[in-house]
């Protein structure tokens, strides 16, 4: 297993009109044929895995790659969403085999090999990195594809409260105030201390705030960013009742000026109606 | 594996043949410290402590720090940083550029091992250069090294086969291609 991140400037293009970088964690270029690409951490790049055109990319194999966060939250939010893929893809269609790769985001001819998460119990081999995105997307979530649209609001649909069949829990969560949309793209971009004034300006411009636990799991408020916008980055603890939502929400974040890109929510997610909310201080590093 | 960049650039086989001549000949070797001119090894070699190359850039084509000048070698890393004169993106390489500098290179090479731990960064191009076109390498294996902020890819394969790359991390490569399709690998 390699293990490819942050590698790539979203700059780097073949031309000034292209939409895509061509910059990547792996790339298959000019004439590469026949290799076998398999259980590589694929992550953080400006694109996952790159796969020239010209039609001598053909006949390799790529498998068992966990190939996720590519391009980072703060690249697609610069240049926009077309700036890269977990996986872009410029051979012919079906001249390459992709197989049992975790990945969220495919850009090609197809057939798309993405999003596939996976399911409890498929990833024997690769327990830390199926257990990493189980939490992540604890909900079930899956991103399904950039959608533009020119004017909508940003706040989530389903604010509201507990309906017939959602019984409500007290409980008391602890965590840290994240960008819920950026959160479920990129964990670990979203809880850097580089991504702050990122976030800030995805909260200006609405896109929702939750509580994400130290184990992954995403609570969203109730009454939307009102009682969180002034903790955003900063650690809480939050009582109050929560309830499982199982209606479709949309996390929309704002990509320049004109389009938003969404994340939607199918397979439910936990809406908190806060109670009690305090900062505490931040959680103390685990010695490695 | 790829000859997209070595279309775009030309590299006369005698300058090639050159840097295997022309480089320091050692054999069998301990390797530490400062680096000047690029070093043939034509045996077994380790590093025995961090090496900062300043290598200049004299030949037309790749300048390594680190050249693999014989078959069936291995170098060993044991922990230690070879390091480059670079930080991306300032003073990185352009396509156009005709001569460049790189890490370690094997070119023309059979059954060669590069073994780490160990780091290998801030080179004007590539981290690890394998094969050239027309000049191929096979059975290269790259074990548990770690290919960080070089300014093209962290390892390019030209004309090489039947090759394994296990257990390394290629990380903020890439930050100064100046248009050039690079990456991690």
């Amino acid at each position: 297993m390699n293990t490819f991140y942050g590698n790539g400037a979203a700059t780097s293009k073949s031309s000034p009109s292209a939409p895509n970088s061509n910059n990547f964690g792996l790339g298959l270029l000019g004439v590469s044929q026949d290799n076998l690409i398999e259980n590589n951490k694929i992550g953080g790049n400006i694109n996952g895995v790159y796969l020239g055109g010209g039609g001598n990319v053909t006949g390799n194999i790529i498998r068992r790659n966990v190939i996720l966060g590519n391009p980072p939250a703060e690249a697609v939010r610069e240049f926009g969403v077309p700036i890269g893929a977990d996986i872009q893809d410029f051979s012919p269609a079906g001249t390459n085999t992709f197989e049992d790769n975790r990945c969220l985001t495919y850009s090609g001819a197809g057939p798309s090999p993405c999003p596939n998460v996976g399911k409890p119990g498929e990833d024997a081999g690769q327990e830390a990195v199926a257990a990493f995105i189980r939490n992540r997307l604890a909900t079930e979530a899956r991103v399904f594809h950039a959608v533009y649209h020119p004017n909508s609001p940003f706040l989530p649909k389903a604010a509201g409260f507990a309906v017939p069949g959602e019984t409500p829990n007290s409980v008391t969560v602890t965590g840290k105030v994240v960008d819920a949309a950026c959160y479920m793209l990129h964990v670990a971009a979203a809880m850097s201390v580089s991504h702050m004034e990122c976030s800030a300006a995805c909260l200006a411009r609405g896109v929702p705030l939750a509580i994400a636990t130290d184990d992954g799991v995403l609570y969203f408020p109730a009454d939307g960013n009102q009682r969180l916008k002034s903790l955003l980055n900063a650690r809480v603890r939050a009582s109050g009742s929560v309830v499982e939502k199982h209606d479709p929400m949309e996390l929309k974040m704002p990509v320049g000026d004109k389009n938003q890109m969404v994340v939607r929510i199918e397979g439910g997610y936990k809406q908190i109606t806060i109670q009690t909310l305090e900062k505490i201080p931040a959680a103390k590093r685990r010695p490695a | 594996m790829s000859r997209f960049l070595s279309r775009r650039i030309t590299i006369p086989v005698f300058f090639v043949l050159g840097l295997l001549v022309c480089g320091a000949r050692t054999q069998a070797t301990d390797i530490s410290g400062t680096i000047s001119t690029t070093l043939t090894i034509f045996g077994d070699s380790e590093l025995t402590g961090d090496v900062t190359c300043a290598v200049p850039l004299t030949t037309a084509g790749p300048n390594p720090c680190i050249a693999f000048g014989a078959d069936h070698i291995k170098l060993k890393l044991n922990g230690h940083t070879i390091t480059g004169p670079i930080t991306p993106p300032t003073g990185c390489s352009v396509p156009s550029d005709s001569m460049f500098g790189v890490g370690i290179a094997a070119i023309d090479r059979t059954d060669v091992q590069i073994q780490g731990p160990g780091v290998i960064q801030h080179f004007h191009r590539w981290g690890i250069l394998l094969g050239l076109t027309g000049h191929p390498s096979s059975q290269i294996n790259v074990r548990k090294v770690t290919v960080f902020r070089n300014c093209w890819s962290g390892m390019q394969t030209l004309s090489t086969s039947d090759s394994t790359f296990e257990e390394n991390v290629f990380a903020s490569d890439a930050g100064g291609s100046n248009g050039a399709s690079c990456g991690g690998t």
